[in-house]
């Protein structure tokens, strides 16, 4: 079998072509710093990308939501805080008042701080922050509590908000004015307590007044408890937070992993096909030179 | 003297015959860049001997035939491999189109899908905001966009495919009436017992072409003429007469036909090779089957979360409402979800209808809680998530796009290799015709040599009287 120049140079075009192109895809790997560059370049690397892709800025979000359930928990604390203040207070009052030795006159003033301590509660039971009653349930844009039945009357609803704070985890972010004031759901009604020992003491009846000292105690007890479950959510939010982080980071790898070139190898195989490249287009220059009509 | 004169005779056939050979050296020559051209050489035959006093003599050489190097395994190995390297190469095109369609880079189809979910998660942190409705609308909007762009630049792509055949039926018809030209031609000039050498290359060459484009398969018969047929057998050249390649618009669609005589046989994947198969399997199994699958996306989307949207009560208190248009729903035998991705749009206009809770308070975000979990979940079949379905798309395009470059490459080696090897066997080799022009021009010079030998000696006899 002869050699033919078309032989030759068909065979050598191809050849520079094909390293043309792999250069081409190298380059590509190297401008971009991205392996895949379009789904052929692996395919079965197409899925994880994408997924760790989502993981990444779904992390991003949960991340944002416990940021937001962890300044609702701040507030809501700061709020029950300031609560059991004022229970503290009233059962100082109220000790205070049954001492024995307190006239008619003084009773008068007691309950009136009792009264004081009453509204104070009303007040607290009505925050409103960034435009939205914290203890009115879902329906954030109604006032709880009215002035005219507040004792027994709520005007939210029972809506626990719910926030997920990782994949199939949710965080109950709110308390609702119906269980933590009036004792819905098997508590104490602090506002009807507060105000039946009012009225106690208007009347100058210390000693029933006095009575009720074990259901302020329980009453206190009850907005600590529920303080504490609060503060319970908030560690939670606050390590789910930096488990959080942890799985970004990882997610991050993984996309990273299949997704980004090795750029030493990039570049060394260029470098590589470079010197082929040029190798070839010297033996292509050559071969016109090598030819019979030179020695005829 | 008489021998001698005999001997003259037989020195200028000799010279004559060198010259000619050393003429199709030249030719051979000019022809070493031709493609599809086979080496000619010259038959040599000497002139039937005379009986000379009992004696055989020679009378000299002529030219026999000139005929062409030939290898039909060869040839018919270039044609079938022609077919499949057209094919491989005519997808090539239009998958590099669907790969950038279903590419992975941020902003394609995937990430309007998680940023959709995302805003409803975003929702759940603040369910009364208007900010938070209008974004989730907004999203809505844009993942509906990402639908529609996909499915029209899968449409650009058939479209696309469609000019490409219309383009090339003109070129194929073209080389039918030509191979059906040649037929006669050739079946006449051999008749008379020479050889159409150019003739014969011209179309094998055509044959090459033609089955580059649409897969034909060819027979020879006695007379030299090629009849040819499609892969599905349908009959295209026969002796002299060609039927034509035809393309019809139906329905938006190109359909192809070969027109015989007036009446038309439809011709498909099945029955066609070559680039037209390849691009037919694009636009009539993968784009298609592509289009599927993202309907099926689109209408498990829609439908999953219209179902928990409709069991929400917006701002204004009214429930039931649809985030997404219902999807068209077609008569069977039609898929459940086609055109589901065409038609997907969201339904709401003002962000109060955002459904976010069961109830109209504006801190119910139990409805948005659970869409925004949709994201997660694994709702396409029950096997997949919304992202992971695409993925297997973008997955398939991309291995379908990756199998048809390797088989590309391997293609156009083995074309490479059939070439070499042709112009092994039957190709123009500058050394061998500088070697034979070298042989053929001793053989003039001997022949001019022997002349002038002959004439010395007829001088020599000449002037034996003075």
């Amino acid at each position: 079998m002869k050699t033919t120049q078309t032989t030759v140079y068909r065979s050598l075009q191809n050849q520079l072509f094909k390293m043309q192109n792999s250069m081409l895809d190298l380059r590509m790997s190297a401008a971009t710093g991205k392996r895949i560059n379009k789904p052929s370049d692996d395919p079965s690397a197409i899925r994880p990308v994408l997924n760790a892709r989502s993981q990444v800025q779904k992390s991003d979000r949960y991340l944002r939501t416990m940021g937001n359930a962890a300044d609702r928990l701040d507030i809501l604390d700061s709020h029950l805080d300031q609560i059991g203040n004022l229970l503290i207070n009233a059962q100082e009052t109220l000790i205070a008042a049954g001492n024995g030795s307190q006239g008619p006159d003084d009773l008068v003033n007691y309950s009136n701080a009792m009264g004081h301590i009453k509204d104070e509660l009303f007040a607290l039971a009505n925050s409103n922050v960034d435009g939205k009653y914290i203890f009115a349930g879902f329906a954030e844009d109604t006032k709880p509590f009215e002035e005219a039945d507040f004792l027994t009357t709520y005007h939210g609803d029972s809506g626990q908000m719910e926030l997920e704070i990782a994949p199939g985890e949710r965080i109950t972010a709110n308390l609702t004015g119906d269980e933590l004031f009036q004792g819905a759901g098997g508590g104490i009604n602090i506002f009807q307590l507060l105000d039946d020992i009012q009225n106690d003491l208007a009347v100058g009846d210390s000693p029933t007044a006095l009575s009720r000292l074990d259901d302020l105690k329980n009453a206190t007890e009850q907005v600590s408890r529920k303080r504490s479950q609060m503060g319970n959510v908030a560690a939670r939010v606050e390590n789910a937070q930096g488990h959080m982080e942890d799985i970004k980071i990882d997610m991050q790898e993984v996309q990273s992993l299949y997704e980004d070139a090795d750029i030493i190898e990039v570049i060394t195989s260029l470098n590589q096909q470079q010197m082929a490249f040029e190798a070839a287009l010297n033996v292509t220059s050559q071969v016109s030179e090598l030819s019979i009509l030179k020695y005829l | 003297m008489g021998g001698l004169l005999v001997a003259l005779n037989a020195g200028k056939t000799s010279l004559s015959t060198n010259q000619k050979v050393i003429e199709i050296a030249g030719n051979n020559i000019a022809n070493v860049n031709t493609p599809g051209y086979s080496r000619q050489k010259a038959i040599l035959e000497p002139y039937p001997s005379l009986n000379f006093n009992g004696f055989m003599i020679g009378q000299g050489v002529k030219v026999g035939d000139i005929v062409r190097e030939h290898d039909a395994f060869l040839s018919s190995q270039i044609q079938e491999k022609s077919a499949s390297y057209g094919e491989a190469d005519a997808k090539t095109f239009p998958l590099a189109e669907l790969e950038s369609l279903f590419g992975i880079t941020d902003g394609g189809l995937s990430t309007e899908i998680d940023n959709f979910f995302d805003s409803w998660q975003e929702l759940t942190a603040n369910p009364g905001g208007q900010t938070e409705r209008d974004i989730v609308i907004q999203r809505g909007e844009l993942l509906a966009d990402s639908f529609h762009t996909a499915v029209s630049e899968l449409d650009g792509v058939k479209r696309n495919i469609d000019e490409s055949l219309l383009s090339k039926i003109d070129g194929i018809n073209n080389n039918l009436q030509r191979v059906a030209d040649l037929n006669t031609r050739i079946s006449a000039i051999e008749a008379s017992g020479q050889s159409a050498n150019t003739f014969r290359d011209e179309r094998d060459q055509l044959l090459n072409e033609l089955s580059s484009s649409i897969g034909i398969q060819s027979l020879e018969d006695k007379e030299g003429n090629i009849m040819i047929q499609l892969p599905g057998g349908q009959p295209l050249v026969q002796k002299g007469t060609a039927l034509t390649l035809e393309g019809e618009v139906v329905a938006d669609e190109l359909q192809l036909q070969v027109n015989s005589n007036g009446t038309t046989v439809p011709v498909d994947t099945s029955t066609l090779g070559g680039a037209f198969k390849g691009l037919l399997e694009v636009r009539d199994q993968l784009i298609p089957d592509l289009e599927g699958q993202l309907d099926k996306l689109a209408y498990t989307l829609v439908t999953e979360v219209n179902a928990l949207h409709s069991t929400g009560t917006d701002l204004n208190g009214s429930t039931g409402n649809l985030f997404f248009d219902a999807p068209p729903s077609p008569a069977p035998p039609a898929d459940i979800w086609d055109g589901a991705a065409n038609a997907i749009a969201v339904a709401l206009s003002s962000p109060d209808e955002v459904a976010a809770g069961q109830t109209s308070a504006p801190g119910d975000n139990t409805i948005a809680l659970q869409i925004a979990e949709l994201g997660n979940a694994k709702i396409v079949d029950g096997t997949d998530t919304l992202v992971g379905a695409y993925s297997r798309i973008s997955a398939q395009v991309g291995l379908e796009a990756g199998q048809n470059e390797l088989a590309t490459a391997a293609n156009e080696d083995t074309m490479t290799q059939l070439q070499n090897l042709r112009d092994g066997k039957v190709g123009v080799s500058l050394e061998e015709e500088m070697i034979n022009l070298i042989q053929y021009q001793k053989g003039f010079e001997a022949s001019a040599k022997f002349l002038s030998t002959v004439d010395e000696m007829m001088d020599t006899i000449l002037t034996i009287k003075r």
